[in-house]
């Protein structure tokens, strides 16, 4: 296998958390064992320092998916090149927590993203004021002009920092979209929060006449931004 | 179609780790931008050139500047303590301040200011920024000043700053000093420059006339900034010594700053019509990480049990399949990084003891702990007791409903919820007979860390700042009864041994340079210690061996802090002798004993994590006295104090200062960077090169061992527990 060529900047950060960390009998989390793979410039095979709990790198089929009979849904952040597949591990009402082969996880509500964990900055809940189309498929013409969103971040105490935001629905064209080799015909449709601290916009594509949301970019907060998240096998049903 | 969650499926599929530092993302996708943060002057407080501003820093920021100009360097240590206070320790050198029959002597000196902003922006209206200012308070009054001052944003990112001032603010007298009128003692104002060390009251807002001050600030892009300012220092003392080079010609100020990025700021200036000044700031905030704070493994995912699972239990009176089940749950937490010392159970309560290894908020340990409980407990269990251990020592216990986790798990607000739920009590002395033991003594555990230090005003040495490596290494022979032993190898602005300190007092502080000088590998600590409670809120500790690296003997410690209580009392008794700076087992030296030690009293004032701690007693150097400390905690442990100690020894005795204070900071290894450690690192910005009112320094008191475990402490990082 080749060597990874030498990235400096990496090398340098790695050099600088050795330096202010030192380093004890404990060790580190996996998502961070996984990263520091990436950027090590000294490891020459990367499978044999990957080890077991590397995960794989090939991307799961569509058919293979549909055969797990697990609800899935891809996921990147924007900042991110590369998405992750995230299977349904749990459900506590309307709440599904999709969890990735790493352990970051994703809850939503529908397709609302209602928590994140382990993906840098936790969004720690979420609402929203009720018709929502995220959270319960309506078809895209009766969809309302707007709905209140709610997102709690950390904060000191017990309840975190709750920041609110008006947001208002603007739909576009109807357009085709493939995800993980099926093709989805719908509405892309636009939607623009302002709240004190600021605005942003999410983006989501969703089927006319169902309203399920197939795709959806949505703001998880100010410092870890948008996550695009593309519903593979949707839930329909139970866990367990 | 219904789909099904086999549990061990998703670890098949997937792939790669959302990659680690792109995690930090991009701020509001089209937010508005926020103000930047107000600029530092020379002084280290907000303001402009030389004079200061009405702005304040965010809530929390620490900034460390070091400006210099003509003959004058500053190094600035800024907090804003709290969001209308803040507060500026400086250390300044003024060469050629001149002294007695010699022009060419360098002065060093120690100052504080503190700054309160009495009246807040109107951004849409007239009203301005309104700041009242003290300089040098507390100092030998070298740059002795009050201030009262006003800023305000005249147009967008163009802000005009003017105010009045007495003291070195008056040196261009532009009007008769109003408190005059009251009274003529407020036109006389003496600074005696001595000690220093003293409330300067008596100085506060005299003299005979008052000066006027103000500026300009534009900020010319996010980066750039240009200031201008008229300034009525005259710095007359400055140009006072026969060997000064600095000659004061103009008034105005002017400069430039740029922002290199976030958190470090370098100014140029063209000062006083006659010199060239540069500023380097670095400012941070506990509440801004340098990193993203939570990437990496998420929780263990929760389902409720199913209506129908089988509740008995049997297994509970099985000793063989109790112990198995504690194996596999150790084996689980452990990928946690949560440790589980013991497990007990009757079939519907679990009792677990665990000791968090990774995370720096004990909440989250507990949130992880519960999860696991909830997910791999048979169904008969409905209740959590999950008791925290530190140090040996089993601090708190936290009861947790299964159905509570159940209920709420994934759900909005989910952290206030649960905690409204939770019982927080102090520890049962031991698991109880039947319980499950971890089997791992004697354990081993080891580290390597750097560890910076800083000294102050040791008459040969006035400053410097240095930097050890530690290899620390513990041998736990059973719960609580360990050996530990420390390194420390200097590796960096090393030293030289300096001749013994001059001092009235045994120098069981003044010498610290010799202790830290050469290259030689230092033993700076080997002791026995045995941690103990003595019932559910009292604790005890007794410690032998060398000490700390000056001090070697024997140590006592009692506690009394239960878990759900603001506050706590305790006490601490010793005999030492003072060690040899070159032989790591030697006390011939300075043939030193005294017995030293202190009742205290710790209180969580639960406002913006503010807590106080007093101790009284005896001091090393055989005085008796007390200290003060106020120290604000934030959740994520960066901890910023100050305090002081005022003993029987003579302000003449003690020497520059004329007694001890100082501040401390303390900064988790997490808020820089982006995993999961508990490591902190902790610099103390004092004259710890004093002999009055110098205390052991033992690396293992009671009190922050069990600090964080606490009700109060918990509550404040509980929103993390579901993180």
């Amino acid at each position: 296998m080749k060597t990874p060529p030498l990235n400096l900047p990496r090398a340098c950060l790695l050099g600088l958390l050795v330096l202010v960390t030192g380093c004890s009998d404990e060790g580190v989390n996996p998502v961070f064992e996984a990263a520091l793979e990436e950027v090590n410039p000294f490891d020459g095979d990367g499978d044999a320092a990957a080890g077991e709990a590397a995960p794989t790198r090939t991307a799961p089929s569509r058919a293979a998916i549909e055969r797990a009979d697990v609800a899935t849904i891809r996921a990147r952040l924007v900042t991110d090149n590369a998405a992750t597949y995230l299977l349904a591990t749990s459900r506590n009402g309307p709440y599904v927590t999709y969890v990735s082969a790493l352990r970051q996880g994703l809850t939503l509500a529908g397709t609302q993203v209602t928590g994140t964990r382990g993906l840098g900055f936790d969004l720690l809940s979420a609402t929203s004021s009720q018709p929502d189309p995220l959270t319960r498929p309506i078809p895209v013409a009766s969809w309302p002009d707007g709905v209140t969103r709610s997102f709690e971040f950390p904060a000191s105490g017990p309840q975190g920092r709750i920041d609110t935001y008006e947001c208002r629905f603007e739909r576009g064209e109807t357009r085709q979209i493939t995800i993980l080799e099926k093709t989805h015909t719908g509405i892309e449709v636009s939607e623009v929060c302002t709240g004190p601290s600021g605005s942003f916009e999410n983006l989501h594509f969703a089927d006319a006449s169902s309203g399920q949301v197939w795709r959806s970019l949505q703001w998880t907060g100010p410092r870890q931004g948008l996550i695009d998240i593309e519903v593979v096998l949707p839930f329909t049903g139970n866990t367990n | 179609m219904g789909k099904s969650i086999p549990w061990a499926a998703y670890a098949k599929a997937g792939f790669a780790a959302f990659v680690l530092i792109g995690a930090a993302g991009p701020a509001l996708a089209q937010a508005k931008k926020p103000m930047p943060r107000p600029s530092l002057n020379l002084y280290g407080t907000t303001g402009l050139i030389d004079m200061p501003s009405a702005q304040s820093q965010p809530d929390g920021q620490v900034s460390l500047s070091v400006s210099h100009f003509g003959s004058t360097t500053r190094r600035n240590f800024t907090f804003q303590i709290l969001p209308r206070v803040s507060g500026t320790l400086r250390y300044s050198s003024i060469e050629n301040w001149g002294q007695g029959d010699d022009p060419s002597y360098d002065l060093y000196d120690r100052s504080f200011d503190v700054q309160f902003h009495l009246l807040k922006e109107d951004p849409e209206g007239w009203r301005p920024d309104l700041a009242l200012g003290f300089r040098d308070f507390l100092g030998t009054g070298v740059y002795s000043s009050e201030y009262l001052v006003a800023s305000k944003t005249v147009a967008r990112n163009f802000v005009l700053t003017g105010g009045i001032g007495w003291g070195r603010l008056s040196g261009l007298g532009a009007a008769p000093n109003p408190f005059c009128e009251i009274s003529d003692t407020f036109c006389d104002r003496e600074n005696d420059f001595g000690e220093g060390g003293e409330l300067s009251y008596e100085t506060f807002f005299r003299g005979e006339d008052i000066g006027v001050f103000g500026g300009v600030e534009w900020r010319a892009t996010p980066k750039f900034t240009l200031k201008a300012e008229y300034s009525p220092d005259t710095y007359s003392r400055e140009q006072r010594s026969e060997a000064s080079t600095f000659e004061r010609k103009s008034p105005f100020n002017f400069g430039a700053e740029y922002r290199w990025f976030e958190g470090v700021t370098l100014g140029a200036y063209y000062m006083y019509g006659s010199e060239v000044g540069f500023n380097v700031a670095v400012s941070g905030n506990p509440m801004r990480p340098l990193t993203p704070q939570d990437l990496g493994a998420g929780p263990l995912p929760v389902n409720a049990r199913p209506d129908d699972a089988p509740t008995g239990t049997a297994w509970a009176t099985n000793p063989a399949a109790r112990d198995q089940l504690a194996v596999a749950l150790s084996e689980v937490l452990s990928a946690e990084g949560v440790e589980l010392e013991s497990f007990a159970s009757d079939g519907t309560v679990v009792d677990v003891a665990i000791f968090n290894k990774r995370f720096n908020q004990p909440p989250r340990a507990l949130g992880r702990t519960a999860r696991v409980l909830a997910t791999g407990m048979p169904p008969s269990v409905e209740t959590f007791r999950i008791t925290l251990v530190e140090d040996g020592l089993r601090t708190s216990t936290t009861t947790i409903q299964r159905r509570d986790i159940e209920e709420l798990v994934d759900t909005p607000n989910a952290g206030a919820e649960i905690w409204e739920r939770v019982t927080v009590t102090g520890a049962p002395l031991t698991a109880g007979p039947d319980a499950w033991r971890r089997d791992a003594y004697p354990e081993y555990s080891w580290s390597l860390v750097p560890a910076p230090y800083l000294y102050l005003l040791t008459p040969d040495d006035p400053i410097r700042l240095g930097i050890n490596l530690d290899l620390g290494g513990k041998v736990e022979f059973s719960r609580g009864f360990s050996v530990t032993g420390k390194l420390s190898q200097p590796i960096f602005n090393v030293p030289t041994d300096p001749d013994p300190a001059e001092t009235e007092l045994q120098p069981v502080r003044s010498d610290t340079p010799r202790y830290f000088a050469d290259f030689n590998p230092k033993l700076s600590q080997l002791t026995v210690d045995y941690l103990f409670k003595l019932n559910e809120n009292t604790y005890g500790r007794t410690s032998f061996g060398q000490l700390e690296r000056m001090f070697g003997g024997i140590s006592g410690e009692i506690l009394w802090k239960p878990a759900d209580q603001s506050w706590g009392l305790g006490a601490d008794l010793n005999y030492v002798a003072q060690r040899d700076f070159d032989d790591p087992f030697g006390f011939d030296f300075y043939d030193y004993q005294v017995a030293t030690g202190h009742a205290s009293v710790y209180w969580d004032t639960g406002y913006f994590g503010l807590e106080t701690q007093v101790d009284a007693g005896r001091y090393l150097a055989g005085d008796w006295g007390a200290s003060f400390r106020l120290t604000r905690r934030f959740p994520n442990g960066w901890a910023v104090g100050a305090y002081f100690t005022l003993t029987d020894v003579s302000a003449e005795d003690f020497g520059e200062g004329s007694f001890d204070k100082g501040v401390s900071i303390e900064i988790p290894f997490r808020w820089t960077v982006p995993f999961e450690t508990r490591a902190t690192n902790s610099l103390s910005l004092t004259s710890i090169s004093r002999d009055g009112g110098a205390r052991l320094d033992i690396s293992n008191r009671l009190y922050p061992i069990v600090r964080d475990t606490d009700r109060g402490h918990l509550r404040q990082n509980w929103g993390s527990f579901w993180q």
